[in-house]
């Protein structure tokens, strides 16, 4: 850039506002600072959340890599997978949360196919490790857990209309939490089956718009989730798939 | 597992908006030996990862969501992705900016998907104007501003919170969204060209 065009640049009102160059100046870095400035993250919340899936993915991580390696000691063999899976196991119970599912390596497929162009680097990763495992029985537990809260949260919500728009914020809490736990399973192989899977979309549809409720505009919003739990038969099909026995369905 | 007691890393990077980020591999030792204890399945080393970066991957997060509960649900799956593929990470970036790009991925598609962008309201905004005092930014410089990044389209805007909010490279914004180093500074450059046309009676008033 010549002197000329530099000087010109310098006392142009927008240049100095928006920055020709590289940084931005001052006035508008700091109104910049600010755009989508969230608070303090809940840290612990979010660990509690996904502690339980960090665990499970650990433990066959472990697993498969010593399996790889062909160095698998004794010890290691005997301990690692069933302590940690009861670990992992024991944790979800704990927290209430049916995460891990059938959380078997063949995932990054799925979690290419959901994400598209946009995860491209964390799918690339995924996949290095994948290959098929047989499906565990016990994860079906998770899976069914997780549909028996869901089904007994979407009934208690049906129930709530008209309640006070502190209900519809603990609502919008709620969903959100299950709505974690639903995306994390849509990404598995808990839902590999097709009928599942539509299910597990369909409620990921709803419980999203459950989270987004506000008091405001409560009443059109869940005029809208009332609608889509209708259209798609949501409730019917849940009752289909979770077991009447609470114990089974682990409500 | 993990005989030994593991040692937290020093925290890797400080977010200053004055200051560029840089990459310092004296500090990426740290980090193979924590992703080493991680994938060997300790907890607790994985802890120390989550704590290490939970804070700027929420941020990055929000920054493009613009929701603290959509911020939230991002931030989770983030570290939920970056785990299940952690094996498959070769260090090719430093952790952050992997873990980064993870983020800014799932904030890009929670923002598509939902489609929903913060409500920009002047009344708080003026409203916190009044509570921060006189140092803060021109509230309606903000807000206009606000409203300004939000038009860009989702690959400019994405491209100037990172860049020019987050304080990341190009090298690193390249990385993390997977395009040239050159495709960024010119997202960049168009970003800031609309946001120099949206913003202009803003500076000739």
């Amino acid at each position: 850039m010549t002197d000329d065009r530099m000087h010109d640049r310098l006392n142009d009102p927008l240049d100095k506002l928006l920055g020709a160059d590289d940084a931005l100046p001052g006035a508008l870095r700091d109104a910049a600072a600010r755009y989508n400035r969230l608070g303090e993250p809940p840290r612990e919340a979010m660990w509690s959340a996904i502690a339980p899936a960090v665990e499970t993915e650990l433990t066959r991580g472990v697993h498969a890599g010593r399996g790889a390696g062909g160095a698998r000691s004794a010890r290691g063999a005997a301990w690692i997978p069933w302590g940690a899976a009861v670990a992992a196991m024991a944790a979800s119970l704990v927290l209430g949360i049916g995460i891990g599912g059938r959380m078997e390596r063949g995932r990054a497929t799925a979690i290419a196919a959901r994400a598209t162009a946009a995860t491209t680097i964390a799918a690339r990763s995924v996949s290095a490790a994948s290959a098929p495992t047989p499906a565990d029985p016990r994860y079906d537990i998770v899976t069914l857990r997780h549909l028996g809260r869901t089904e007994a949260f979407l009934l208690a919500f049906r129930a709530s209309e008209g309640a006070a728009g502190g209900a519809t914020a603990r609502s919008a809490a709620d969903a959100r939490e299950l709505l974690t736990t639903t995306r994390l399973l849509l990404d598995s192989p808990a839902t590999r089956d097709v009928r599942l899977h539509a299910l597990f979309e369909d409620l990921e549809l709803v419980l999203a718009q459950i989270a987004q409720l506000s008091a405001e505009r409560h009443a059109g919003e869940r005029e809208l989730v009332d609608q889509a739990l209708t259209d798609r038969d949501v409730l019917p099909r849940l009752r289909t798939v979770v077991p009447t026995d609470p114990v089974a369905a682990g409500t | 597992m993990g005989s030994q007691p593991f040692r937290p890393p020093l925290r890797l990077h400080e977010h200053d908006a004055d200051t560029r980020f840089t990459l310092r591999p004296a500090l990426r030792l740290d980090d193979q030996q924590l992703i080493a204890r991680v994938l060997g399945g300790d907890m607790t080393a994985a802890r120390t990862l989550y704590d290490a970066h939970v804070d700027a991957v929420y941020r990055v997060a929000g920054r493009i969501v613009g929701d603290p509960e959509l911020a939230r649900d991002c931030t989770q799956e983030a570290f939920i992705r970056a785990f299940r593929g952690l094996r498959g990470f070769r260090g090719q970036a430093s952790l952050r900016t992997w873990l980064h790009a993870i983020a800014a991925s799932v904030a890009i598609d929670e923002a598509r998907r939902t489609k929903k962008l913060r409500a920009r309201e002047l009344e708080l905004d003026e409203a916190d104007a009044v509570a921060m005092g006189g140092g803060e930014p021109d509230p309606e410089l903000r807000t206009r501003l606000a409203q300004a990044i939000d038009a860009l389209p989702e690959i400019q805007r994405v491209v100037f919170v990172m860049y020019d909010v987050e304080g990341f490279t190009h090298a690193e914004i390249g990385s993390a969204l997977g395009i040239p180093e050159g495709t960024s500074k010119a997202r960049l450059s168009y970003a800031r060209a609309q946001l120099r046309e949206a913003l202009a009676d803003c500076v000739r008033e």
